[in-house]
C-alpha cells in the first residue's frame, strides 16, 4: 500500500497563527497585494500545459482548449460517441447549464434548466443516467435532456443527501456518490440520511443498496477498467479509496489507495492506458495502477472531472471549478518517476472580479439597507460600505472579513444562517442569501478579499461588461429606476417571458387540434395520456363549464343517444352551452372574482353601492354577446371617454370603482384619495396585464423590471378620474323586475322618519324642562340669561311649527348659538334622552344616510367615474354625482409619492405606461386630463402588446382545466410561475386576436381538444404520478370539486326551485338566522339586518346575483371558499375543511333543498307501472348524479329511506318562522350603558317559505333524508 | 401552486383520520386528539414560554390617559385652548378645542407600584402581574382601519389576522377544536370579520367565532327534531356512496379527506358543546369572574371559556369588548367599560395563576389606538376624548412578558408615546416572539413576494420580555 501527500501551498492558510492574521488583516486594509502575484491567464482561446512533474501523459504540441469559462462550477465531463460523432457532456451545474460540444457545430448549450447535474453516464439506450443536485437525485435522462424517470432519490424513506456523481458498472448498476455538501448554505434543505454513502442502484429490480459507509465526504468515483475496484475520493478525509467489488455486487474491505494534502479532491477517472487521474487541489496526480505518482500537471483553476475519450480519439477533457478545457493525449505510451509537485496559486484576479461582478451588487441589495449610509438605521454598528470598516466589523467586535477565512469571518458566518455565534443575515428568511451568493461571499473572502478602489472597479467593470451581460442577463430599457444600479441592472432572459413579443411558432400537424399537438411535443416521453371521458363525464363537465349548471336529465340522454362520433356530437352540445344564457352568468363570475366586485364600499360605513348591479349585468352581457374581448378592456378602463352620451360605457368603467373606499370625517382626505388611486392602479395592472404593480408603489420593483416611476405615471392617467355615481338611463336590455322591492325600503325610510319625529317631540319637551329646572337653581344673573335664552327659544319654536318644520331642534339650537347664545345657556343636543332614545335616534340617523345609497338602485345612475380636476371633499356620506360647481377642484400634478407616502413628494412624473414595453408599443398618453384612460386603454389592447392576450387566453385556459399555462394568472412577472407551454400559450393568444378577440371561439378551440375531452382517470396512475408529478402534462384531466356558487345554484336547479333570470338588483335568500341578524356596527350606529326577499322564486336566482356585502359574508359561500372582495382572485381554492360538512349536512338550506328534490322526485315518478319508491330513487339518481343507479344502489338507498321512515316521529317538527322584528342589544357609546331597539323587518311580514315538512307527507319527508345525502356526496361536489 | 390544494386536504385526510382521534375521543380525553396536517403542532422557532394567547380586545379605544397612564398636567390645562395643525388633518379635528383632564382618580398599586384608576379595583390585584407598554403608536386614526391594523398588521383589511397567523406558526393541540376562537360581541366590531379573517392564509386558519348567541358554531347542529341516530343513519348511507364512488377514482386523493371531514364534523358535534359547557365549574368560580352579575355577566363568561378553550388547547383566543369610543361623557362611558371587564379580567389572571397555565399563556389587553388629551366641543357638556394614533396603552401578562415593569411613556399630556416609542409591526414581532415565532421566518408567498404580519418586519421590543 502507498501513499502519496502532496503538499500544497494553499493548506498553511488553514493553520495561520493569529498574530499572522493581524498582519494579513492590516495588509489587506491598505489593499496591499501581498498575497498573491498578478496572474496572466487569459480567459478564453488556448492555454499552454504546465507539467509540474513527471512525463507529460499530453502531445507535444498540445494546449489547453477553453471551450467555456466565468462558470459558477463546472464538472461532468463526460465524452460519448453520438450519432456518428465524438461528443462532449459537461455542465456549469450552479449554472444551471449542461452543454454539447462537437468538432463540428462547437459548443452548443443542451439543457438551461438543469437540475444542478454533475454526472451524465450513457445508459446504453441513447438516454443518461444523471445525478441532480438540486433534486436531490438520481434520474434518467432521455436524448434531449428530459427527465425521463427518477430512479432513486429516497433510501429508507429518507431523502438522499445531494448525489454527486455516479459511474455505471459492466453489470449495469449505476453506483453513485452521496456527500453533503451545501446543506450549510441551502438552510431551507435539510440532511435526512444520518451519514454519507456511496449508493449502487440496480435498474433490473429498481433495487438501491447503500454499498458504502464510513466515509466524511464522497466524491469522485470510478471503476478500474476490469470492473473489479471500485475507487471512491473522499474529500474531507484526503483519502482515495478503493474496495475490491466481488462476483455478488458487493465490496470487499476497503484500501486507502493515496492520501493527497489539502482538502477538495474530485473526480477521478481511468485513461485509456489503465493510468487514475486525479482532480486535486494542487493539480492533476496521475497515478499507477500501483499508485505510483506518475505525474502532476498544472490546471488554469481547480480540476473537478476529468473524461476520456474512447478510442482510437485520443481526446482529454478536464474541467476546473469555472472552465471547461479540452486537450490531447500523446499517441505514445510511458511511464515516469514520481516526484513532488507544488500546487498552482488562485489567480488574484478572482476576487477583485467576483467582487466587482458579485460582491458589490450583494451588499447593495441584500445589506446596505441596514449597514449602509443611514447611520440611524445602521443595525449592530456594522458597516458595510468600505474595506476598512468591514474589518473592523460591528460592535461584536469581530471581524466582518478576514481575507482568505471565510469560516473565521462574521460576514460569511451570518448569511450561511447557520452559526450559533451570529445571527442569521438578513434577517428575513425569505432574502436569505441563494446558494450562489453565500458562495460567491465564501469564494471572495477566500480568494483574497480583494476591495478595488472606485476606480479600478469601474475599469474591471468596463472591461468585462459584454462577457458578463451575457451570463448574468441581459439588460433591460424602462423609464428608469430610484437609482442607477437599479436601472442598469440584468435580468434573467427567463423571467423576461411575457416581455417577448408573441412567437408563431410552428404548429404541429401532429393532431387535428394544434393544442394537442403543442401539448403532445412537451410530453415527457413514454407518457401515455388518458383515454376519452365517457359522454357521461363529458356533458357534465362541459356544461358546468360554461353554465356553472348540471346537466338536465333529458340533455344527459339526448347526448348519450346521439349516434354520431363522439366530437361532432360533442360539437352541438358546445355550441348549445354556448348559447345558454348562463353561459355569460359563468364567465361574468369568473371576472367578477379578478376585479372584485361587491355591492358595498366596506370600512366604516359599509355603505351599498346601490348602482354596482349594473356593472355586473355589463359584465355578464359583454360575455353573453361574446364582445370582443379588446373592445371589453377598453371599455372598463375609458368607456366613458369613449362615448360619454352611451349608458353602457358608463356603466362599464364600474371596473374602477371596484376597490373598497370611503372617506369618513374620521379620515384625511388626501389619503382616502390615494388610496383610489393605489387601488386602480393595482389594479388596472393585476386584471390586464397581470402585474402586481403596487411591488413598484414604495420601491422600484424588486424582481421586475417596473421601476416606481412607472408606478407613478401609470397612476398619472387615473389622477384625473374622479368618483361619481353618474346619470345613465336604463338600457331596455336591464332586468328591473326587482324594483318593486323598492317600497320594503321606503317603509324603512318612513320608520325612521316617524322615529325622529317622535324624538323631536321628546327632545322639544326636554328642552322645556331643562330651560326649567335650570331656572330653578340659577342665580339672579342666571335666571335673567336662561329666561331671556328660553323666550328666543319658545320663538323659535313657534316659528318652526307655523313653516311646518318637523325637524327642528337642531337648527333651533344651532340658529341661537349663532345670534350668540352661549352654549350652556342652551338644551344640550340630545337633552333628556334616555340610551334607548339616544340609541334610536343613531339609528334612525344612520338608517336615513344608508339608505341613500340603498335607493340609488333604482335610479339610473351607475356607478362611475369622469375626468376632470379634483373636487374637495371633507367626508363623504351619500352617493356621489358629478358636481356643478367645479370651482372648488384642482388639477393635481402626479409626483411619485416617495416611499408610497402621499404627503411626500418625489419627482413629477407624466402619464405614461410600462415602460418596459415603450419601444414595442409606443404610447402617446396626453397630458390633458381628458382622454388619458381612452389612450392607455388603446396602448393596453395593441395587437402588438404581448401581454394583454396572453393573460386572458391563460385565464380562459384556467377556467377549463383548473390550471392555468403561467402559473398566476395575475402575474407574469418572475415571481409568478413560468408557462409550462410557453408555445401553445403563444398560439392561443395570436389565435385569439385573429378570431378578433372572440371568447366564445376560444372556448370552442379549448374544448375540442382531446385534451379537454380526456378521462380524469389515467390508466397507469403510477407511471403518471412518476412521470408528471407535478401535473403539468394535461395527459389527464384534473377533476374539480364545484364552487361555492355552482354547488349552491346546482341544488336549486336540481330541486327546480332555480329562477332563471338573468339580471337585476340583488337579491337575499334565507341565511342562517344568526348571521341574517347580526347586528353590524357601522359608523356610530347599526347596519340593518339581512332581511331575505319575501318570495322564493326572489330568493332562488343564482349566486352571482347574491347582495354581496363586504361587512356580510353568505355563509354557504364563505365556507366553500367564495374569495372575499379585499384582494383580485386569480384561482379559487378548493381546500376541505369542516365547517363545510357542517354547512352542507345540517344547514336548514340543504333540509329545504332536500325536501324539494323530494318532493320533486316523488311527482315526477307518479302515474307509471311498477315501483313508485324505485323510481323516485332513479328520478334522484338521474338529477343529482346524471346517470341511472346500479341496482345494488338502488337497494342500499332503499334501505335507508325505509330506515329514516320507521324512525320519523309522525308529526314533523313545527315549521319555522322568519322573525318580523330583530331585537337590537348594544352598548351605546357616549354613556357606556346598554340600549336596545327593536328593528322592524318589513320584507319578512310578506315572507313565503319555502317547501316545509308539514307540507309533504311521511314518506316523502323520508325520501328528503335520502336527498340530502345525495346533495352531500362526492359524485355530487366533483366534477370529472 | 398547482396542487397545493390537493397536498392541503391531504394533510387534512390525517387531521381526521384516524381510528387514534377517534377513539380517544369515545374516550372522553379531547386533549389526547392531537392534531396532524396544517393544523399539527408544529416547533417553535425560537425557544418560549406562551404557548397559548388570550386577546383581550376592546374596540373603541380605550383611554390611556384615564386608566393606566396618568397625566396631572392636564389638571392645570382643564379646559384651556388646544391646536392642532397639518396637513394630515380630518374633518374630526376642525373646530375649537380644549385640554380635558381626568374625571378619574389614580392610586399606584402591588409592588411594582402601577398607576391604575381608581375603578380598576380588582385588577388592582394582579398590578404585579402585568407588563405595561406606553410606546405603542398606529397609523390610523379611524376605527376600522385602526381595528385591521391591530389584528392584521395591514390597514386595509385582507391580511391574516394575528390569531391567524400564530396558528399558521404552531398547529392547533386539540383537531377537535378550532385553532383560532374568538369570542365577539353581540355586534360585529367595525370592519367586521375580516378581523379574525385568514387573510391569504389557507382556510384552516381562520378565526372561528362561537357565537354568543344560537349556535355557537354555525350549523353545528341539524335542524330541531333531527335525531342523532338518524343523522348516523345518514351519515351511513353518505359513507357508503362515497366510498363506492371513491373505488372508481383510486387517484383522486381529496375524496377521502372530504369523506372524513364528514365524521369530524359529527364528532365536534358533541365536542363543542361540551367544551364551552360552563356546569362543570364551581359557583366559586362563576362568582369570581362575576358571572350572574348584570355588569359583568357577558364578559365574564367570555373569560371563563378562554380559560376552558386555552385548557382543552385552542392555541389563540381573542376577546372582544365594545363601546370604548368614549367622545362624551367619559366618565360614565368608560366607567361602566371598565366595570364590565375589570372583575372578569382579574380573576381570568388569577385562575389561570392558579392553574399554573398564566406561566403558558399570554394575556394581552389593548384597543386599536389610544385617546387625545383634548376633545372638541361636539354639543355635549360632559367631557371626552378623541382618537390617538400616537399614544396608547397595551399591557400583557403571563406567557414570558415583563412582569411587574412599565415600558415606554407618554409626554406629559399623554398626546404621544415619546419614550421606547415602537410602531405597532414592533408589538406584532414581539408577541409572536413571545410565542416562540420569528416573524421573518413566519411568512406566506402570497401576490408576488413573501408577507408577515408586520408587513415588512420590525424589531422585538426586548423589554416586554422578561
Amino acid at each position: 500500500m502507498n501513499t502519496n501527500s502532496y503538499l500544497t501551498r494553499n493548506d498553511d492558510t488553514w493553520g495561520v497563527a493569529p498574530s499572522i492574521m493581524l498582519v494579513f488583516t492590516i495588509s489587506f486594509i491598505f489593499g496591499t497585494k501581498i498575497l498573491f502575484a498578478e496572474s496572466s491567464i487569459p480567459s478564453s482561446g488556448t492555454l499552454p500545459i504546465e507539467v509540474i512533474s513527471g512525463e507529460s501523459p499530453f502531445g507535444e504540441k498540445a494546449q489547453w482548449q477553453q471551450l467555456s469559462c466565468g462558470h459558477a462550477g463546472c464538472e461532468a465531463a463526460q465524452w460519448e460517441i453520438r450519432n456518428d460523432k465524438l461528443t462532449l457532456m459537461y455542465a456549469a451545474h450552479h449554472d444551471r447549464l449542461a452543454y454539447r460540444w462537437t468538432e463540428a457545430s462547437g459548443l452548443t448549450v443542451w439543457r438551461d434548466d438543469s437540475p444542478e447535474a454533475t454526472s451524465f453516464r450513457p445508459d446504453g439506450k441513447g438516454g443518461y443516467y444523471v445525478v441532480e443536485q438540486t433534486t436531490r437525485q438520481l434520474a434518467r435522462w432521455d436524448a434531449d435532456g428530459k427527465r425521463v424517470t427518477i430512479l432513486a432519490d429516497r433510501f429508507d424513506g429518507k431523502r438522499l443527501n445531494r448525489p454527486n456523481d455516479c459511474v455505471v458498472h459492466a453489470d449495469g448498476s449505476i453506483w453513485f456518490t452521496d456527500p453533503n455538501y451545501l446543506f450549510k448554505s441551502r438552510p431551507k434543505e435539510q440532511q435526512e440520511l444520518d451519514g454519507q454513502f456511496v449508493f449502487r442502484f440496480d435498474p433490473k429490480d429498481r433495487s438501491l443498496r447503500k454499498v458504502v459507509t464510513g466515509l466524511t465526504l464522497p466524491n469522485g468515483i470510478a471503476f478500474s477498467p476490469d470492473g473489479k475496484w471500485l475507487f471512491v475520493t473522499d474529500s474531507a478525509s484526503n483519502n482515495l479509496y478503493r474496495w475490491p467489488v466481488k462476483s455478488d455486487k458487493s465490496i470487499g474491505q476497503r484500501e486507502v489507495f493515496a492520501t493527497f494534502t489539502g482538502m477538495g479532491n474530485d473526480g477521478i477517472a481511468f485513461d485509456p492506458l489503465g493510468r487514475l487521474w486525479c482532480c486535486t487541489k494542487g493539480g492533476i496526480v496521475i497515478l499507477s495502477p500501483s499508485a505510483e505518482t506518475l505525474a502532476l500537471i498544472k490546471t488554469p483553476n481547480k480540476p473537478t472531472s476529468i473524461a476520456f475519450a474512447p478510442a482510437p480519439s485520443r481526446m482529454v477533457c478536464v474541467t476546473t471549478r469555472d472552465a471547461c478545457y479540452i486537450t490531447e493525449l500523446s499517441a505514445t505510451k510511458s511511464s515516469l518517476p514520481v516526484s513532488a509537485g507544488m500546487a498552482f496559486t488562485e489567480r488574484n484576479e478572482t476576487s477583485e472580479q467576483l467582487f466587482v461582478r458579485r460582491i458589490v451588487p450583494l451588499l447593495r441589495e441584500k445589506c446596505l439597507a441596514c449597514h449602509g449610509d443611514d447611520v440611524e438605521a445602521r443595525e449592530g454598528g456594522l458597516d458595510l460600505r468600505s474595506l476598512q470598516t468591514v474589518a473592523r466589523g460591528g460592535d461584536s467586535e469581530e471581524p466582518g472579513v478576514i481575507p482568505m477565512h471565510p469560516d473565521r469571518s462574521s460576514v460569511y458566518l451570518a448569511v450561511t444562517r447557520n452559526d450559533d455565534a451570529f445571527s442569521a443575515m438578513p434577517p428575513k428568511e425569505s432574502e436569505s442569501l441563494a446558494e450562489e451568493e453565500v458562495r460567491w461571499l465564501h469564494d471572495w473572502i477566500a480568494s483574497g478579499a480583494e476591495w478595488p478602489s472606485e476606480k479600478d472597479q469601474a475599469e474591471i467593470r468596463a472591461k468585462h461588461e459584454a462577457e458578463w451581460a451575457q451570463e448574468d442577463g441581459v439588460r433591460v430599457r424602462t423609464s428608469g429606476g430610484l437609482s442607477n444600479s437599479w436601472t442598469n441592472r440584468n435580468y434573467d432572459p427567463e423571467g423576461l417571458w411575457a416581455y417577448q413579443p408573441l412567437q408563431e411558432a410552428a404548429v404541429p400537424d401532429t393532431h387535428e387540434n394544434p393544442i394537442d399537438g403543442f401539448l403532445q411535443a412537451a410530453l415527457p416521453k413514454g407518457l401515455q395520456v388518458a383515454p376519452p371521458a365517457s359522454r357521461r363525464e363529458l356533458i357534465r363537465r362541459a356544461t358546468f363549464d360554461l353554465t356553472g349548471l348540471p346537466p338536465t336529465p333529458d340533455e344527459v340522454k339526448a347526448f348519450l343517444i346521439d349516434q354520431r362520433k363522439d366530437k361532432e356530437a360533442f360539437r352541438d352540445v358546445v355550441e348549445r352551452l354556448l348559447a345558454s344564457p348562463h353561459y355569460g352568468e359563468r364567465m361574468a363570475q369568473h371576472w367578477l372574482d379578478v376585479v372584485r366586485y361587491a355591492d358595498s364600499s366596506g370600512f366604516a360605513n359599509d355603505f351599498e353601492r346601490g348602482n354596482a348591479w349594473r356593472y355586473r349585468d355589463y359584465v355578464i352581457r359583454a360575455f353573453q354577446d361574446d364582445k370582443p374581448y379588446d373592445q371589453f378592456v377598453r371599455e372598463q378602463i375609458a368607456g366613458d371617454e369613449i362615448s360619454p352620451d352611451d349608458p353602457e360605457h358608463l356603466v362599464a368603467v364600474g371596473f374602477l370603482r371596484q376597490g373598497p373606499w370611503e372617506l369618513t370625517s374620521m379620515e384625511v382626505p388626501k389619503v382616502a384619495r390615494q388610496r383610489f388611486l393605489d387601488d386602480v392602479t393595482n389594479s388596472v395592472g393585476e386584471t390586464f396585464l397581470a402585474h402586481s404593480l403596487q411591488c413598484a408603489k414604495c420601491h422600484d420593483h424588486k424582481f421586475d423590471p417596473v421601476p416606481t416611476r412607472d408606478y407613478y405615471s401609470i397612476q398619472a392617467i387615473f389622477n384625473t378620474t374622479q368618483l361619481a355615481e353618474r346619470q345613465a338611463d336604463f338600457l331596455p336590455l336591464e332586468n328591473r323586475d326587482g324594483f318593486e322591492e323598492e317600497r320594503f325600503l321606503e317603509k324603512m325610510e318612513q320608520g325612521y322618519r316617524e322615529s325622529l319625529a317622535e324624538l323631536e317631540a321628546v327632545l322639544q319637551h326636554n328642552a322645556i324642562e331643562w330651560f326649567d329646572t335650570e331656572l330653578e337653581k340659577a342665580d339672579l344673573d342666571r335666571e335673567q340669561t336662561i329666561l331671556d335664552s328660553k323666550s328666543k327659544w319658545m320663538k323659535a319654536v313657534s316659528k318652526a311649527k307655523k313653516n311646518r318644520k318637523s325637524i327642528a331642534f337642531q337648527k333651533i339650537r344651532s340658529g341661537l348659538m349663532q345670534q350668540g347664545i352661549a352654549q350652556s345657556d342652551l338644551p344640550p343636543v340630545r337633552v333628556g334622552f334616555t340610551p334607548r332614545q339616544n340609541g334610536m335616534q343613531r339609528v334612525a340617523t344612520k338608517g336615513l344616510q344608508r339608505l341613500k345609497w340603498e335607493l340609488d338602485r333604482y335610479k339610473p345612475f351607475a356607478l362611475s367615474v369622469y375626468s376632470g380636476p379634483t373636487p374637495t371633499y371633507i367626508k363623504v356620506l351619500a352617493p356621489l354625482r358629478i358636481p356643478e360647481d367645479t370651482t372648488k377642484a384642482t388639477f393635481e400634478e402626479m409626483y411619485i409619492r416617495t416611499g408610497g407616502d402621499p404627503f411626500a413628494e418625489g419627482d413629477r412624473v407624466k402619464p405614461g405606461v410600462l415602460s418596459v414595453l415603450e419601444e414595442q408599443v409606443p404610447a402617446v398618453i396626453p397630458e390633458a386630463p381628458e382622454g388619458r384612460r381612452k389612450a392607455f386603454a388603446e396602448w393596453i389592447t395593441d395587437p402588438d402588446n404581448p401581454l394583454v392576450s396572453r393573460v386572458m387566453v391563460n385565464r380562459i385556459w384556467q377556467w377549463h382545466f383548473g390550471k392555468p399555462i403561467a402559473g398566476n394568472p395575475n402575474n407574469f412577472g418572475s415571481t409568478g410561475g413560468f408557462p409550462t407551454h410557453p408555445k401553445l400559450l403563444d398560439y392561443l393568444a395570436t389565435t385569439f386576436m385573429k378570431s378578433g378577440w372572440s371568447v366564445k371561439d376560444m372556448h370552442r378551440t379549448i374544448m375540442l381538444s382531446e385534451a379537454y375531452r380526456r378521462s380524469s382517470t389515467h390508466p397507469d396512475p403510477d407511471m403518471f404520478a412518476e412521470q408528471d408529478p407535478e401535473g403539468h402534462s394535461f395527459a389527464v384531466f384534473e377533476p374539480r370539486r364545484l364552487s361555492a356558487e355552482e354547488m349552491r345554484d346546482s341544488m336549486l336547479a336540481i330541486t327546480g326551485e332555480l329562477n332563471c333570470d338573468v339580471g337585476g338588483v340583488p337579491c337575499r335568500p334565507e341565511i342562517n338566522e344568526e348571521v341574517a341578524l347580526q347586528p353590524r356596527q357601522v359608523m356610530g350606529a347599526f347596519a340593518a339586518a339581512w332581511v331575505p326577499n319575501p318570495k322564493s322564486e326572489q330568493r332562488h336566482r343564482r349566486s352571482l346575483y347574491i347582495l354581496k356585502l363586504r361587512g356580510v359574508k353568505h355563509p354557504m359561500l364563505e365556507v366553500f371558499n367564495t374569495p372575499a372582495p379585499d384582494f383580485s382572485c386569480e384561482r379559487r381554492e378548493s381546500s376541505t375543511v369542516t365547517p363545510q360538512a357542517l354547512n352542507l349536512f345540517n344547514s336548514k338550506n340543504s333540509y329545504d333543498r332536500s325536501l324539494a328534490l323530494a318532493q320533486r322526485a316523488w311527482d315526477d315518478s307518479s302515474g307509471e307501472i311498477g315501483n313508485r319508491d324505485l323510481r323516485a330513487l332513479r328520478r334522484v339518481y338521474e338529477l343529482v348524479l346524471c346517470r341511472q343507479p346500479q341496482q345494488e344502489e338502488l337497494d342500499r338507498a332503499l334501505e335507508s329511506w325505509r330506515s329514516v321512515e320507521g324512525s320519523l316521529p309522525a308529526e314533523p317538527r313545527p315549521d319555522s318562522k322568519v322573525p318580523l322584528t330583530a331585537s337590537r342589544e348594544a352598548v351605546e357609546e357616549l354613556s357606556g350603558e346598554r340600549f336596545m331597539y327593536d328593528e322592524v323587518l318589513y320584507a319578512n311580514q310578506e315572507f313565503e317559505s319555502d317547501l316545509q315538512p308539514n307540507d309533504v307527507d311521511r314518506h316523502v319527508r323520508a325520501l328528503g333524508d335520502i336527498c340530502l345525502v345525495f346533495l352531500n356526496t362526492n359524485e355530487f361536489v366533483y366534477v370529472y | 401552486m398547482p396542487h397545493m390544494n390537493r397536498r392541503e386536504s391531504m394533510f387534512r385526510i390525517g387531521t381526521s383520520l384516524g381510528s387514534v382521534a377517534f377513539a380517544s375521543l369515545l374516550a372522553g380525553d379531547a386533549r389526547s386528539t392531537e392534531s396532524t396536517g396544517p393544523l399539527a403542532p408544529k416547533p417553535v422557532h425560537i425557544p418560549a414560554k406562551a404557548k397559548n394567547c388570550i386577546f383581550l380586545t376592546m374596540t373603541g379605544g380605550p383611554s390611556h390617559i384615564d386608566t393606566f397612564d396618568p397625566k396631572p398636567t392636564l389638571k392645570k390645562l382643564h379646559l384651556q385652548e388646544f391646536t392642532r395643525s397639518g396637513e394630515t388633518k380630518s374633518a374630526m379635528e376642525s373646530g375649537k378645542r380644549y385640554y380635558v383632564q381626568s374625571p378619574f382618580s389614580f392610586h399606584q398599586h402591588g409592588d411594582s407600584g402601577a398607576p391604575m384608576a381608581d375603578n380598576w379595583q380588582h385588577l388592582a390585584r394582579v398590578a404585579d402581574d402585568l407588563c405595561f407598554f406606553r410606546g405603542c403608536q398606529v397609523d390610523s386614526v379611524n376605527h376600522p382601519t385602526a381595528m385591521y391594523q391591530m389584528n392584521c398588521g395591514n390597514r386595509f383589511g385582507g391580511d391574516p389576522a394575528v390569531g391567524a397567523w400564530v396558528t399558521y406558526g404552531l398547529g392547533s393541540e386539540n383537531s377537535n377544536l378550532p385553532g383560532y376562537v374568538v369570542l365577539p360581541e353581540v355586534s360585529d366590531p367595525q370592519g367586521g370579520a375580516p378581523n379574525w379573517g385568514n387573510g391569504y392564509l389557507p382556510a384552516f386558519y381562520q378565526g372561528t367565532p362561537l357565537r354568543p348567541t344560537g349556535s355557537p358554531i354555525l350549523n353545528l347542529s341539524p335542524p330541531p327534531g333531527v335525531t342523532a341516530s338518524r343523522q348516523r343513519n345518514n351519515l351511513d348511507l353518505l359513507k357508503a356512496m362515497n366510498e363506492r364512488h371513491a373505488a372508481l377514482h383510486p387517484q383522486h386523493d381529496e375524496l377521502a379527506a372530504r369523506l372524513e371531514s364528514y365524521e369530524l364534523a359529527f364528532r365536534m358535534q358533541t365536542e363543542i358543546p361540551n367544551a364551552i359547557d360552563m356546569s362543570e365549574e364551581s359557583q366559586k368560580t362563576l362568582d369570581a369572574y362575576g358571572v350572574g352579575q348584570e355588569e359583568t355577566d357577558a364578559f365574564g363568561r367570555k373569560c371563563l371559556l378562554a380559560r376552558k378553550l386555552v385548557e382543552k388547547g385552542v392555541r389563540f383566543v381573542q376577546l372582544y369588548n365594545g363601546g370604548w369610543d368614549s367622545h362624551d361623557y367619559i366618565e360614565r362611558a368608560h366607567g361602566n367599560r371598565v366595570q364590565s371587564v375589570d372583575q372578569p379580567i382579574a380573576a381570568l389572571i388569577e385562575d389561570l395563576k392558579a392553574r399554573n397555565l398564566l406561566e403558558s399563556t399570554l394575556v394581552v389587553w389593548c384597543g386599536e389606538f389610544g385617546r387625545s388629551p383634548d376633545n372638541g366641543v361636539r354639543g355635549g357638556v360632559a367631557y371626552g376624548r378623541d382618537h390617538n394614533p400616537d399614544a396608547m396603552t397595551i399591557w400583557l401578562a403571563g406567557g414570558g412578558s415583563n412582569a411587574g415593569h412599565t415600558i415606554g411613556a407618554t409626554d406629559e399630556t399623554g398626546m404621544s408615546a415619546v419614550e421606547d416609542v415602537h410602531h405597532i409591526r414592533d408589538f406584532h414581532v414581539t408577541l409572536l416572539r413571545l410565542l416562540g415565532l420569528d416573524d421573518n421566518k413566519l411568512t406566506y408567498y402570497h401576490a408576488g413576494r413573501f408577507k408577515q404580519l408586520s408587513q415588512f418586519g420590525g424589531k422585538v421590543i426586548d423589554k416586554l420580555i422578561a
